[in-house]
């Protein structure tokens, strides 16, 4: 398998990146979001995983996010904690600075001398679109992450919750395209049914009370790498649900939650964010059954 | 576990522990190279080492012996001495065991940041070193025979808080010493008695690769801190330090010369690495299977 490169290189730093086979139904030359835009203010530095590539994310005093290798060149010193000094990045250990480009542009040990041209930092591709930031371990053929499906929704898309899952990536993005819990109030019962597939793909599950009322439907769409959209109907009406897989490593993903509604962005936040993790447990439990999942019993797991 | 393979790191004495805390009614239980070990005292004072299975089975006895306060083992067949330290004999010194730290690294990494002035005023902010005061001006590096250790002299810095006992900041010159692979010794100005030297240490134990312990000494001129003070001040290095360390990617250390960006500040670590590829060490090396 080819282990592509990360899209602007050093002759230093290419040859000591190896990416492994991505998961099924990924690949690298695609975006991920690795996290909310929110998360990482000015000045601030962050670690990042895609296919258990470590990356350094942070954003210089210009406002602009950037997302490199997580190892310095000198001494091989995680740059995740560094600091930030205008628009560079201070690495932890001695204190050599990088510009935006990736480049050393000062030496404190040797301050008169100017660092040579190849002492560089290996960056990845990385942007900022709706709320997030996302990040390529090779080369996407879009410019724009979103996919047009999402550029639809425009500015009605609120950011839920980032959220980890100690689950395969491609366990997760099955799940996010088909849920076996509805995405509604807590307290609902009953089981998943796949109801029918579209001609456009899109896979439709129904969930109904003991009663037989149907309570909630969920329609699904997976875009592309790790990106499901989802139509939610229910009670309030109906909501649209973007769920972002992001691949950390072989075992582990992260889970990006966004939705638009008619509603206010608070309550929208409020329930996904606590559907998030109804979905994580799910996620970390394969083959549970719906009832078997309770609020307290999640909880318990967590301290244990 | 697996003992290693390497005969450059096997060849060679490692300190295990205090000679004061190895008695006759406690003997220590460690691991060395991969290998579990017991060390003994037996009734008379002399030591030996014996080998552990993975089975729990005592196996081969190897030598063992109390110097400079510490107890050195080898599971080799050392080819000399370990090094010769003759302020030991000297009238007012201060020994002070301060203790160990576990750091999950190649005893290569550890050897290396504790020959490294550059990261003071990052690592030891307001302590060894501060900025703007970040320049670490030309010292010289030689290997000195027939030990073929590495010296590094005419080093100095300017550090806000030298010692324990330091009331200002002050130019502190360093010596620095590599006598094997996982010892060294550095040698700083004793705020104490113009012109002389303080000692202060590192052992490194490799019980893996990638697990070590660090064990810590101070030989001092210094008659004003407790024993306490010192050994609370080394410490607080030591765990800034053990941060930055098992945070250092690969935790296995790189030897070829083009593998990490080097700067004029970086000569020991320099000679360091050649000499380690001279010598042809495996254990803790990046690439090479040990």
């Amino acid at each position: 398998m080819p282990d592509p490169q990360p899209a602007a290189s050093t002759s230093g730093e290419t040859k000591s990146i190896r990416l492994p086979s991505p998961p099924h139904g990924f690949s690298h030359d695609a975006w991920y979001a690795i996290g909310g835009t929110s998360a990482l203010a000015d000045g601030a530095v962050m670690p990042a995983r895609l296919f258990g590539t470590e990356m350094a994310v942070w954003r210089g005093h210009d406002g602009i996010c950037r997302v490199w290798a997580n190892r310095c060149i000198h001494r091989g010193m995680r740059l995740q904690f560094g600091f930030v000094e205008g628009d560079r990045l201070a690495c932890r250990y001695h204190g050599w600075r990088f510009g935006g480009d990736g480049r050393c542009v000062h030496i404190p040990s040797f301050p008169e001398g100017a660092p040579p041209d190849d002492f560089r930092i290996a960056r990845f591709r990385s942007t900022e679109a709706g709320g997030l930031i996302w990040a390529s371990t090779g080369t996407p053929p879009e410019d724009s992450p979103l996919p047009a499906a999402l550029a639809e929704i425009g500015d009605g898309l609120v950011f839920c919750r980032s959220l980890a899952v100690n689950a395969a990536p491609d366990v997760v993005a099955g799940l996010a395209a088909a849920p076996v819990f509805p995405p509604v109030a807590a307290d609902a019962a009953g089981l998943a049914t796949p109801v029918s597939r579209d001609g456009d793909g899109a896979l439709r599950c129904a969930w109904a009370t003991p009663d037989g009322t149907l309570e909630a439907a969920y329609a699904a769409r997976r875009l592309r790498d790790g990106v499901t959209v989802a139509e939610v109907s229910g009670k309030a009406g109906r909501e649209t649900l973007v769920l972002l897989t992001q691949p950390v490593d072989d075992r582990r993903a992260r889970l990006h939650v966004l939705a638009a509604g008619s509603g206010p962005a608070a309550a929208i936040r409020r329930h996904y964010a606590a559907w998030g993790r109804r979905f994580r447990w799910f996620a970390e439990h394969p083959g549970a059954h719906v009832a078997s999942w309770s609020p307290v019993a999640a909880a318990r797991e967590l301290v244990q | 576990m697996t003992r290693t393979t390497d005969t450059v790191a096997l060849d060679d004495w490692q300190v295990v522990g205090p000679s004061a805390r190895i008695t006759a009614a406690a003997p220590c239980r460690t691991r060395l190279l991969g290998q579990d070990i017991v060390v003994e005292r037996a009734a008379d004072g002399s030591l030996r080492t014996v080998e552990i299975g993975n089975d729990g089975v005592r196996g081969a006895a190897h030598p063992a012996r109390d110097l400079y306060g510490y107890v050195w083992t080898t599971l080799g067949d050392p080819p000399r001495d370990p090094l010769d330290m003759p302020e030991f004999e000297e009238a007012g010194r201060r020994f002070v065991d301060c203790g160990k730290v576990t750091v999950r690294t190649s005893p290569l990494r550890i050897v290396e940041n504790f020959l490294d002035m550059s990261h003071f005023p990052y690592v030891h902010t307001g302590i060894l070193g501060e900025e703007p005061l970040t320049e670490v001006s030309p010292y010289k590096v030689e290997v000195r025979e027939p030990e073929s250790e590495i010296w590094a002299t005419d080093c100095r810095f300017y550090q806000p808080q030298a010692a324990k006992s330091a009331t200002g900041g002050i130019d502190t010159q360093y010596m620095y010493r590599v006598s094997s692979p996982f010892v060294t010794v550095l040698y700083k100005t004793c705020p104490a008695v113009e012109g002389a030297w303080d000692l202060i240490g590192i052992y490194v134990q490799p019980r893996e690769e990638t697990v070590c312990d660090v064990h810590i000494f101070m030989l001092l001129l210094d008659d004003v801190s407790s024993d306490a003070e010192l050994i609370s001040f080394q410490h607080e290095i030591f765990q800034q330090d053990r941060s930055i360390l098992e945070n250092q990617v690969p935790a296995l250390m790189p030897l070829d010369p083009g593998a990490e960006a080097g700067a004029r500040a970086d000569r020991t670590s320099t000679v360091y690495r050649r000499w380690l590829r001279d010598r042809g060490l495996r254990f803790g090396v990046h690439g090479a299977a040990a």
